[in-house]
């Protein structure tokens, strides 16, 4: 597990919101020279606590209208492995991700449809069909957000932040 | 793209496991919506726990789900009981517990 400064934390919180700012303007915002910031950088990427980078995009604008989360129960009678029903699932273009889960659902699906009768095609020919499937529940994504998390940087003087939310937030 | 608006940003991925928070435990949560402001009052208190990554509202049997993050689980019981349980308008709550990320993939179907 990776140790983390205040400094570390500020740059983590400031990359999860724009990861396409520079290691100088960083520096120049934490008080930091550019090599400096470069190797802490650097240093979080090595250490995995940042895994990579993630576009957002704007799902309407691609024509993807709907968002739907899916829990989905095995059903327990036949010995359909979880092999092969993670690798079904998996395979299907329009769920985006896939999480095991241990609760009322065997697993959460996040699914992307053009509108709801794309979804109920997605539904019907792809989802019911997959090898082991039971219960399905659905429900319609009407609004997310992201936040930060418990990097604790409340502390600093609020900077300027892109969304001008998180000032807001305690 | 990003000139169109379809591009909105790029963001980095923290791995919060490779940051000591070994939880994820997602919380579906039923209001009382006889509140009328039942909504807004839940998700502004929800944005003050820190260990909240996530805000997610729906249509459905679900009104809204949080991801909630922690250490380990006795840290988890503790952000369960003192700051998830004493949100506003809570009617009900189901926790599913994260076991593995099977993909995660958030490119679109294009």
């Amino acid at each position: 597990m990776i140790e983390l400064d205040d400094i570390d934390r500020k740059l983590l919180h400031a990359l999860a919101q724009d990861a396409t700012q520079s290691a100088g303007a960083l520096g120049r915002r934490f008080g930091l020279s550019q090599p400096a910031a470069w190797r802490r950088i650097k240093r979080l990427q090595d250490s995995g606590a940042i895994k990579g980078r993630r576009l957002r995009l704007n799902a309407e604008a691609l024509g993807f209208g709907v968002t739907v989360f899916l829990g989905v129960k095995l059903a327990r009678k036949g010995q359909v492995s979880l092999e092969d029903f993670e690798r079904a699932v998996s395979a299907i273009p329009e769920v985006q991700t896939v999480e095991h889960v241990l609760g009322l659902y065997d697993y959460r699906l996040r699914v992307v449809a053009r509108d709801l009768s794309d979804f109920e095609r997605v539904l019907r020919r792809r989802i019911m069909t997959l090898p082991g499937a039971g219960d399905v529940e659905a429900n319609v994504l009407l609004s997310e957000e992201r936040l930060p998390g418990p990097i604790g940087v409340s502390n600093a003087p609020a900077p300027e932040t892109p969304d001008g939310e998180s000032s807001a937030r305690r | 793209m990003e000139a169109s608006g379809i591009i909105q940003g790029q963001e980095a991925v923290i791995d919060w496991a490779a940051l000591g928070y070994a939880v994820e435990v997602s919380l579906r949560v039923t209001l009382d919506k006889t509140q009328a402001r039942a909504f807004d009052e839940f998700t502004a208190q929800a944005r003050k726990v820190p260990e909240v990554i996530e805000i997610q509202t729906f249509l459905g049997r679900v009104d809204v789900r949080l991801s909630v993050i922690a250490r380990d689980m006795s840290h988890y019981q503790q952000i369960y009981r003192d700051r998830i349980l004493t949100l506003p308008h809570i009617a009900d709550i189901e926790a599913l517990m994260h076991i593995a990320r099977v993909k995660r993939d958030e490119a679109l179907p294009v």
